[in-house]
């Protein structure tokens, strides 16, 4: 069985930092747009990787 | 209210937008680039967004408060994760032409039902979804008009979702063909939502709430409006839409077509991996602010259609339009899509399995006829599943069970990509496992309990998660249980190690009953018609870029994967293999086949950019040793296990003119001749090593020395590898120096011979001398002086053998003093001039006085003196004989010049040749040139001989020697 090394990385990432981002993400007193922030701190990584990621077809 | 036929005129006026941006993509009148840029493509995968996320997302926040976030991040992960997950699958879908999910599973699996079961559970759970958008379309219409007649209006929408579906989605017989139209539309329709809802919730904002203070300030006097919003289920439910969402992303069959079939390039997926997940962020971060708008102005009553109901209450017919149109870009988007994509699967993996070909039909027209029947009918089951369902509010909560249906095929996809150990049996049973439950725990009783309302169906205390888990853990366990127990046939084992990412496919491992192109017409003709048959493989060969007439084992190889590729995206994947199975029997033979190794070798090189870690370095050993065997100074040939012609390096290319893509996987004995009968022999025979073997080559002879060895002494059938050596300098080497080696041992036996003969001729000499003391007798006398004159001339021939034995010697040193040239030539002038042949001449010595070479005057004066006698030979009477010389550098250039009758061409090369002469026998010993060779060779120096001289008289002969002149310091 062979994993990608992203989706494991990805996998594993999710798993120990997800619980915590959650709990900050939804914390009651918390301004309402703060989980979109998060969000488009992901937007800005995916396009990052996709940068600098030559391209590879398939 | 709005008048029915203002809303008509403005959904019609949209639909024929679509329809015009995909008739000119289509007709190419749309520029090129755009069409096919990746991020028209990844633009278009907005058609995610269905009626769903555009009318139904707002009654799930008001229910269900942030949950609401997870069908945008279900679908979010799964483009983050696109590189992982979405581009493998691509990576599959076009190499094998996989059309739809049935074909990805139906190939994986090896097998037609897997893709049966697949297609009627993905068409069962897809029609509920496009009932959503039909009844989306026609609630929103009904809402802005009550008078408008509902059903009507739906039967409407779906014939011309139909029309467009036929018209630019079943364009093409085969799935190779892109529908570049489709995929335009469909980022057209994506803009259309996007910009409806960003305008809608930008008026919200800063006309109804005031602007960002605004809103703060609103929420801060509303605090209810911000908990409902930020609202957390008690119960984990989120986790399983997450999942959900996840899932459907990728096997949905609008977001299969659209991302795989559609797609010709990985570029789109990378782009779609930051495109989408930006697109779906601008969608709900719209959401909450317009729930609040509505809150606000108490339009909110209308839940799901809140969006609406804002234009409604402010009575804009801009904010209402734009929200109509963006309900029905969302709605037809799905509709067509899906549609095209449920048609495609159900042709191949329902009707086709099924269904003969009538004859004196023409195949493409008749497949495409088919998928268009199949839209129909597919959008008639759409209509009355609409129609149909008792309660029309039920069919968002069928909707949202459709798409934890999706979630089933999950375990087989991940499995697809990362486990090649679950087999056939597994993904049936874990399937039926899963769906059974799911439709017992979830399906059955929604539809039993004619009471259920959607307000009933509470996102945040219904436990219905718990069935949505306890289904997929199910299947998972029966997935990898079953396949433990039950067996894995080969044909399946290669198909999961194609579809394994970063593992290649095994050679095939097997031989084909086929050795002509016309054996594969013959196999197709009676399944697809004479006509399809010819032009399906005409495209493949072409495609591959080989020879129609000489097809070597390895090309038919090829071209049986590329014929079924091209069979694939025709008629699903099951039906080809079905119809190319007959070509293939199993190979007897173990071990290495070359073909195999070139098929394995050719994926290699595809793959090279995507190896890493030990595979790329173990690549690169691979390359390094090919890299080896190929530019190793010898010829190197193997053979495989079968005795063809695996390998075949630079060096025996050269040797042989044979290209290695004219020999590849041919048996030696197939090469042209000298080479196929030469290998035959060495192969066949026992010898290990077969010596300086002559071969004639373009006329010239050859010879070369072969070597063999068995690649495994264990096994006979191993395969061999084969030395091939050019051994024809070396030996022609040999030759002339064992030609040299005769030369210097007649020089060396006359030598002695002379010295041998000098005593005897000196005692006749004496005696012929003592003669003229004997005798009176003038008869006597005369015989004396004519022994003498004998004796003087065998002395004078055993003296040139001498001194011609003694220039060769390595004993003999050479003086190397200045010697004046022109007293040389001078001297060398008065000797000739003695002799009777040399006083008829005119002698021209024009060398100038002062100049001098390093050597020894003997020899050269000998030099001069033999090169003279020639030319006095050569000459008429009173021919002019110049010579001259002058400085070059720091040589000297000597010419002598005559007049002579010159030398033949045929006769010039062999010159200096000892014992050659052209003169009469008796006048020459055909020593006096090679003398006058060694001593010049001797000096450092050369003598090139030019005849004739004069080209328009055809005569005379130039003689041009190089000597060293006097180093600069001593002159």
């Amino acid at each position: 069985m062979y994993l990608h090394r992203t989706a494991l990385l990805m996998i594993i990432g999710f798993y120990l930092a997800g619980p915590l981002l959650l709990d900050w993400w939804l914390q009651p007193d918390a301004r309402w747009y703060r989980p979109f922030l998060i969000w488009l701190i992901l937007i800005a990584l995916s396009w990052l990787i996709d940068m600098r990621r030559g391209h590879q077809d398939v | 209210m709005f008048s029915i036929h203002g809303l008509f005129i403005a959904g019609v006026s949209y639909l024929l937008v679509l329809f015009g941006a995909a008739y000119l993509t289509e007709r190419g009148k749309l520029p090129r680039r755009l069409v096919r840029h990746p991020l028209v493509h990844a633009l278009s995968l907005g058609i995610y967004t269905s009626v769903w996320t555009f009318y139904g997302i707002f009654g799930i926040v008001q229910d269900a408060g942030i949950t609401y976030l997870t069908s945008y991040l279900g679908a979010t992960l799964a483009f983050v994760l696109a590189p992982a997950i979405m581009v493998p699958i691509l990576r599959i879908a076009r190499t094998h032409q996989l059309s739809s999910l049935a074909d990805l599973f139906s190939f994986r699996f090896r097998s037609g039902p897997v893709g049966t079961l697949t297609s009627v559970l993905v068409v069962a759970a897809t029609l509920p979804l496009i009932a959503i958008q039909i009844q989306a379309v026609a609630d929103s219409l009904y809402l802005l008009n009550n008078d408008a007649p509902r059903d009507l209006i739906a039967a409407t929408f779906c014939a011309v979702m139909a029309l467009f579906a036929i018209l630019f989605g079943a364009r093409h017989a085969s799935l190779r063909n892109r529908n570049n139209g489709l995929v335009v539309a469909m980022a057209v329709e994506s803009l259309v939502k996007l910009i409806a809802l960003l305008a809608i919730a930008g008026y919200a904002l800063f006309a109804i709430l005031g602007g960002p203070t605004g809103l703060e300030q609103w929420l801060a006097d509303n605090p209810a409006a911000l908990q409902q919003m930020q609202h957390i289920p008690e119960n984990e439910n989120w986790h399983t839409l997450l999942l959900a969402f996840f899932a459907t992303t990728i096997v949905m069959p609008h977001m299969y077509h659209l991302a795989f079939t559609e797609n010709s390039s990985a570029l789109s997926l990378q782009k779609a991996s930051w495109l989408m997940p930006l697109y779906l962020f601008l969608m709900a971060i719209t959401v909450p602010i317009i729930v609040w708008a509505g809150i606000k102005l108490e339009a909110a009553n209308a839940t799901e259609y809140l969006i609406l109901n804002i234009g409604v209450v402010l009575d804009s017919p801009t904010l209402t339009l734009l929200a109509f149109l963006g309900g029905l870009s969302a709605a037809s988007g799905v509709i067509i899509v899906a549609t095209v994509s449920m048609a495609s699967m159900l042709q191949n993996h329902l009707l086709l399995p099924l269904t003969r070909v009538p004859d004196n039909v023409r195949f493409y027209n008749w497949l495409l006829w088919l998928r268009r029947i199949l839209i129909l009918v597919l959008m008639s089951a759409s209509y009355l599943f609409y129609t149909q369902l008792a309660q029309p509010e039920a069919l968002y909560l069928l909707g949202l069970i459709a798409f934890i249906s999706f979630l089933q095929f999950l375990p087989g996809l991940l499995a697809t990509l990362f486990w090649a150990g679950i087999n056939r049996w597994g993904f049936v049973l874990g399937l039926c496992a899963g769906t059974g439950s799911w439709l017992m725990t979830m399906l059955l009783p929604m539809l039993l309990d004619q009471n259920i309302s959607v307000l009933d169906f509470d996102l945040n205390t219904d436990d219905w998660h718990q069935s949505a888990v306890f289904s997929l853990l199910l299947n998972c366990v029966v997935l990898v249980v079953a396949s433990r127990l039950f067996p894995t046939g080969d044909e399946e084992r290669k198909a999961a190690d194609a579809c394994m990412l970063n593992v290649m496919q095994q050679p095939m491992g097997i031989r084909l009953n086929a050795t002509r192109v016309e054996d594969f017409e013959a196999l197709l003709r009676p399944r697809l018609g004479a006509e399809t048959a010819k032009r399906e493989l005409q495209s493949a060969i072409a495609q591959l870029g080989i020879n129609y007439e000489v097809l070597s084992p390895l090309d038919l190889l090829r071209l049986r994967s590329q014929l079924e590729q091209h069979l694939s995206g025709l008629v699903g994947p099951v039906e080809a293999a079905t119809i190319l199975e007959p070509l293939d029997r199993q190979d007897p033979i173990e071990g290495f086949r070359a073909r195999d190794v070139h098929l394995l070798e050719s994926q290699l090189e595809q793959y090279h950019q995507r190896l890493g870690g030990l595979a790329a370095e173990l690549d690169e050993l691979r390359r390094y040793h090919r890299l080896t065997l190929q530019k190793l100074p010898v010829g190197v040939c193997t053979l495989d296990s079968d005795g063809r012609i695996l390998f075949w390096n630079a060096e025996i290319e050269h040797y042989t003119g044979l290209s290695v893509d004219e020999v590849l996987t041919w048996r030696p004995a197939s090469l042209p001749a000298p080479w196929g009968e030469l290998f035959t022999r060495f192969t066949e025979g026992d010898q290990s090593h077969l010596e300086s073997q002559k071969l004639v080559l373009h006329g010239q002879p050859r010879w070369f020395s072969l070597h063999k060895a068995q690649l495994s002494e264990q096994k006979a059938h191993a395969g061999m590898v084969i030395l091939l050596e050019d051994e024809s300098d070396t030996l022609m080497l040999a030759d002339k120096l064992a030609h040299n080696e005769r030369l210097a041992s007649i020089g060396r036996f006359a030598a002695g011979v002379a010295h041998e003969i000098g005593n005897p001729v000196t005692g006749i000499a004496c005696l012929a001398q003592n003669l003229k003391f004997e005798t009176e007798s003038p008869l006597v006398l005369e015989s004396g002086e004519q022994i003498l004159d004998q004796t003087k001339r065998i002395s004078r021939i055993v003296q040139s053998l001498v001194r011609f034995a003694h220039t060769g010697r390595q004993d003999h040193v050479t003086q190397h003093d200045p010697v004046d040239i022109y007293a040389c030539i001078a001297e060398a002038i008065q000797l000739v001039s003695l002799d009777s042949r040399g006083r008829h001449q005119r002698y021209q010595n024009e060398v100038p006085p002062a100049l001098q070479v390093v050597g020894d005057i003997q020899q050269l004066l000998q030099v001069f003196v033999n090169l003279l006698n020639n030319a006095c030979d050569a000459s008429p009477e009173q021919g002019l004989i110049s010579i001259s010389a002058e400085r070059e550098d720091e040589k000297v250039i000597i010419r002598m010049l005559d007049e002579g009758s010159g030398i033949p061409a045929e006769l010039q090369d062999r010159l200096f040749e000892p014992f050659f002469t052209t003169k009469d026998p008796g006048q020459g010993t055909g020593l006096g040139l090679p003398l006058v060779y060694n001593i010049i060779e001797e000096h450092y120096g050369n003598i090139e001989i030019l005849s004739p001289a004069d080209k328009k008289q055809n005569k005379g002969t130039l003689v041009v020697i190089t000597l060293p002149g006097l180093p600069p310091s001593e002159l």
